[in-house]
């Protein structure tokens, strides 16, 4: 047999590539739901709490305003739909369930062991689902996302992609805190941070929704005296930044 | 001895908490079930198959030159055809298979190389004899479980791998690394995946990471002026050598199958100018085809002018008269396989026909005689496997993993799937089979 | 032996923009032994740097991209081929054009129509075989658009009798494959006005033949060859995806004309 060369063959590979369109948009989403679903935890937990000591349908709190439907007539019954019924778009299932499909995808730029943190917030999600004290087990759903958020800001290796997770993490709190009304005292530091890292996301994004939500955030009226119009006007322009 | 010891004992305790880290891992393979999409975990077992030193010694130097030979017939039926003229291959088996593409007619790979990664299917029989059931040049997977199994056992049990001396095989993602890196044409490794739910997805992602390269879902990659690009939020960026899990048929609609729709439109233009590597290249189905597989150990003598060390299961052509008397008087005690058909399909065991279906099934071997092999049934061994709390003897093959770099190298460990169920061949992790780590003795 | 002009224009229209657009076409004609191509152009519209490169099969291929939205998209060929079929070059046989390609599978259809075709001409050559079957193949078929489709197979269309030159093309090659002639599909242009052609050549063991089942006769040198393969799919004319939910609506153009002016100059050496 001849031999074949290809004289072109053997080239240096170049190691660095920068993130695609797709790759960024997991990323951000990635950061999202895993912010989605610690935050609405959080305020679930504590809407749950007060259910206890409500009386009539008050029970229900705001919990409404994230999407669960009224249907159910028990806090149990609510709540279990809220925390696991991963059909119910606003479930912390849902949620991690969507995090977990963006990172899958993010191996080789999340690297696997930090990767494994999501996995496992799933699995102990499930795992809580089964045990006869959810809302006590529901603490390593909230230990593995911390797990993860911390290897993201010690394991994950491009710039880009941490900050683009971080941003996505900024966008859903912000989103959160107004569509709740919710700790609206921490908006204007997450504007702060999300302005801070989003020239570091080597991703295009909107100059003019993040200098509207700048300007939103930092107005003397707020969050004080902050209208119902403003914090709709805060969603929308926290959704086109991306 | 070492060798010969139950190395692996203090691994057992271990077993469920290793499948527990390898689910923390995400260690899984997609199923389609009712066309229902799930992932399911691999069943690891903690007792590994062990190759002594000097076994391996002979296997892989049988494994390199099947390699070898495998490459030769693969630049040669896409080139001079010089084999089939010397009347080696007979035409009917060349260009018989399906996987031989005609579209693929003349072009020569970056390098020269078309299997860059070859899974050949081994299975083990009496004294150390092994044959070789089939030869994988197209996509094969699996290399990534025992490379995550492998790190995980050495953190539960560190006795054990102080003790026994054994080959590192967690140096699988470099090799990888270094076979792409050796015909890339000047730009990224890329590794292209069908997408989240292929069945070795987990594969892709994890020798993604472990190789260094990037991985792609076919949006993400472009042809433009006979160049691969990667497509980057801040720019394209031209693409060396792209590790494709995305089977021939489905790779470029504008040249093979037309309704695709996760190829990447015209990658075969930049494969045809030279401009990218594709490993492995598209058309080696030509070589590990059903029918191609009985004509190996003859390529090794052809090509390379050397005896050939690896056994094939003793394996019958009709096509030749010798070969049709001897199955029609021994049929019911062969595997009949249709040559036309891909896969597990078209596979028969003659004990398993009554006998009048049997008489049908010789009477059409007569009628088409180039359509069919016939192989004996090779007794495999069984591996001592830990099910139920329990060390029972479970059927089991080996899929070897050869990488044709600037040199042809064995990967030193491999697949080792074993069957569910006692007496059973079918080791398919489909069917509930599960996988042990392949010990290599040094 | 004639000289031929050529001008073949293809324009695609889509109701709405497309972009990222991948095309490959096989539109200018080669060389062969037969055919000499003295002059050819094309003019893609809207613009774009083409890359030619050569098939698996040996056909010449124009390859682009056009990333742009547009909401058109056409190509001009055109030029001069001289056609001398008696020069046709012996060329070895590769055996895949004996063997069934999927649009040319031959059923109980097709198997049951040979025999009946060839039941007399155990000693007929491989010539004669193939003008009988083709002769056969245009007797049975009529010639209907619209009744097939591009996926339509051999078996299919002869079930069905009827057709256009593709699946006479395809019955024919199913045909000779099964009476064990090697035959292959041929795409170009016929003299005169009208569409692009396709018909079929067979291999008499040492050239390829041409036979036009759909007009009953020879391939002689009115016809120019485009592109071949096992059958419709390996090589046809244009092939393209682009990314967007349009409609879209094709006008092809074909005109050759015999240069006779050409055809009926002297020469001298000297």
């Amino acid at each position: 047999m001849g031999a074949f060369v290809n004289a072109r063959a053997g080239a240096p590979a170049l190691t660095t590539a920068t993130l695609s369109l797709e790759k960024a948009d997991h990323l951000l989403w990635l950061g999202r739901y895993v912010e989605r679903a610690y935050t609405t935890q959080k305020f679930i937990l504590a809407a749950y709490d007060q259910a206890l000591d409500a009386t009539g349908d008050e029970w229900k709190g705001q919990l409404a305003e994230l999407g669960f439907d009224d249907d159910a007539e028990t806090p149990r019954e609510f709540f279990q739909a809220c925390l696991f019924d991963a059909d119910c778009p606003a479930s912390i299932a849902h949620s991690l369930d969507a995090a977990y499909d963006n990172a899958v995808r993010l191996r080789d730029v999340l690297g696997t062991e930090s990767l494994s943190y999501v996995q496992m917030a799933v699995d102990a999600l499930q795992a809580a689902k089964m045990s006869d004290a959810p809302l006590l087990d529901l603490q390593v759903v909230q230990d593995n996302i911390m797990a993860f958020k911390g290897c993201v800001d010690d394991f994950v290796e491009s710039d880009a992609a941490r900050n683009l997770i971080k941003c996505g993490i900024s966008v859903e709190r912000i989103d959160l805190y107004a569509r709740l009304s919710y700790k609206l005292g921490r908006v204007r530091q997450e504007v702060h941070r999300l302005s801070a890292r989003v020239n570091r996301t080597g991703t295009p994004y909107s100059q003019e929704d993040l200098k509207a939500l700048v300007e939103l955030a930092y107005a003397p009226t707020f969050p004080a005296e902050v209208t119902y119009d403003q914090l709709g006007l805060i969603l929308v322009h926290a959704a086109r930044v991306f | 001895m070492p060798s010969e010891a139950p190395v692996y004992e203090s691994l057992l305790e271990h077993t469920p908490k290793i499948n527990q880290q390898l689910a923390r891992y995400g260690v899984k393979f997609g199923l389609y079930k009712n066309g229902q999409f799930n992932e399911r975990l691999f069943p690891f077992d903690a007792i590994p198959r062990v190759i002594k030193a000097d076994v391996w010694a002979d296997l892989e130097r049988g494994l390199a030159q099947r390699v070898d030979a495998l490459n030769a017939y693969l630049a040669d039926v896409y080139g001079e055809k010089q084999i089939i003229r010397d009347g080696v291959v007979p035409e009917d088996f060349a260009f018989a298979s399906s996987g031989y593409l005609p579209q693929c007619e003349g072009i020569t790979p970056p390098g020269g190389i078309y299997s860059h990664i070859s899974g050949i299917d081994l299975v083990e029989g009496e004294n150390d004899e092994w044959f070789v059931l089939e030869d994988n040049l197209r996509i094969p997977s699996g290399a990534s479980y025992p490379l995550v199994a492998r790190q995980l056992c050495r953190r539960c049990d560190a006795e054990t791998f102080r003790d026994a001396s054994l080959v590192d095989n967690r140096d699988y993602g470099d090799r990888l690394r270094r076979v792409m890196d050796n015909v890339n044409t000047g730009g990224l490794n890329v590794i292209l995946t069908p997408g989240r739910y292929n069945a070795a997805y987990f594969e892709h992602t994890y020798l993604a990471e472990k190789a260094g390269a990037v991985l792609a879902e076919p949006q993400e990659l472009f042809v433009e002026n006979e160049r691969l690009y990667y497509r980057g939020g801040m720019g394209n960026q031209l693409v060396g050598a792209v590790y494709r899990r995305l089977s021939d048929e489905f790779l470029d609609p504008l040249c093979f199958r037309a309704d695709s729709l996760i190829g990447v439109p015209n990658l075969m233009s930049a494969y045809r100018a030279g401009n990218v590597a594709v490993v492995n290249t598209p058309g080696n189905g030509a070589a590990d085809d059903k029918g191609i597989y009985y004509f190996v150990p003859k390529m090794v003598e052809y090509y390379l002018g050397e005896k050939p060390i690896l056994k094939n299961a003793p394996t019958y052509l009709p096509f030749y008269p010798d070969d049709m008397a001897y199955v029609q008087e021994n049929a019911e005690k062969l595997v009949i396989k249709d040559v036309a058909e891909a896969g597990g399909y078209g596979v028969v065991f003659g004990s398993s026909l009554t006998e009048e279906k049997l008489e049908d099934l010789k009477a059409l071997i007569r009628r088409e005689p180039r359509r069919f092999i016939a192989q004996e049934v090779v007794d495999f061994l069984c591996l001592p496997t830990y099910i139920d709390g329990q060390i029972v003897p479970r059927k089991a093959d080996l899929r070897a993993f050869v990488l044709s770099g600037a040199k042809t190298e064995v990967w030193p460990s491999g697949l080792t799937r074993y069957s569910r169920e006692e007496g059973s061949a079918i080791v398919n992790s489909s069917q509930g089979g599960g996988f042990k780590d392949t010990w290599v003795l040094s | 032996m004639k000289i031929l002009n050529y001008f073949f224009e293809t324009r695609l229209d889509f109701s709405e923009p497309v972009k990222e657009h991948q095309f490959v076409l096989r539109c200018m004609p080669p060389n062969t032994g037969s055919q000499t191509v003295m002059d050819a152009q094309i003019i893609v519209e809207p613009p774009v740097t083409l890359s030619e490169q050569v098939d698996g099969f040996g056909n010449k291929l124009q390859v682009g991209r056009l990333e742009a939205p547009h909401d058109s998209f056409s190509f001009v060929s055109s030029g001069m081929v001289m056609v001398d079929t008696a020069q046709a070059r012996a060329v070895p046989l590769h055996p895949m054009y004996l063997r069934e390609s999927d649009l040319t599978q031959a059923g109980a259809g097709v198997k049951g129509f040979v025999a009946d075709v060839l039941r007399v001409s155990c000693n007929a050559s491989v010539l004669e075989k193939a003008h009988r079957l083709a002769e056969a193949v245009a007797e049975r078929m009529e010639y209907v658009k619209g009744a097939t489709g591009v996926d339509t197979t051999a078996e299919e269309a002869l079930a069905l009798g009827q057709g256009v030159c593709q699946d006479y093309a395809h019955v024919l090659i199913a045909c000779c494959r099964q009476a064990g002639v090697a035959a292959r599909y041929v795409n170009g242009f016929l003299l005169g006005e009208g569409e692009t052609h396709a018909w079929v050549e067979v291999h008499d063991g040492a050239r390829w033949h041409g036979l036009d089942p759909t007009n009953r006769r020879e391939a002689d040198c009115s016809y120019i060859t485009l592109s071949h393969g096992r059958d419709f799919a390996d090589c046809p004319i244009e092939r393209g995806v682009f990314v967007g939910g349009a409609q879209q609506s094709q006008t092809v153009r074909v005109q050759v004309t015999d240069d006779a002016a050409w055809a009926a100059l002297g020469t001298y050496s000297g």
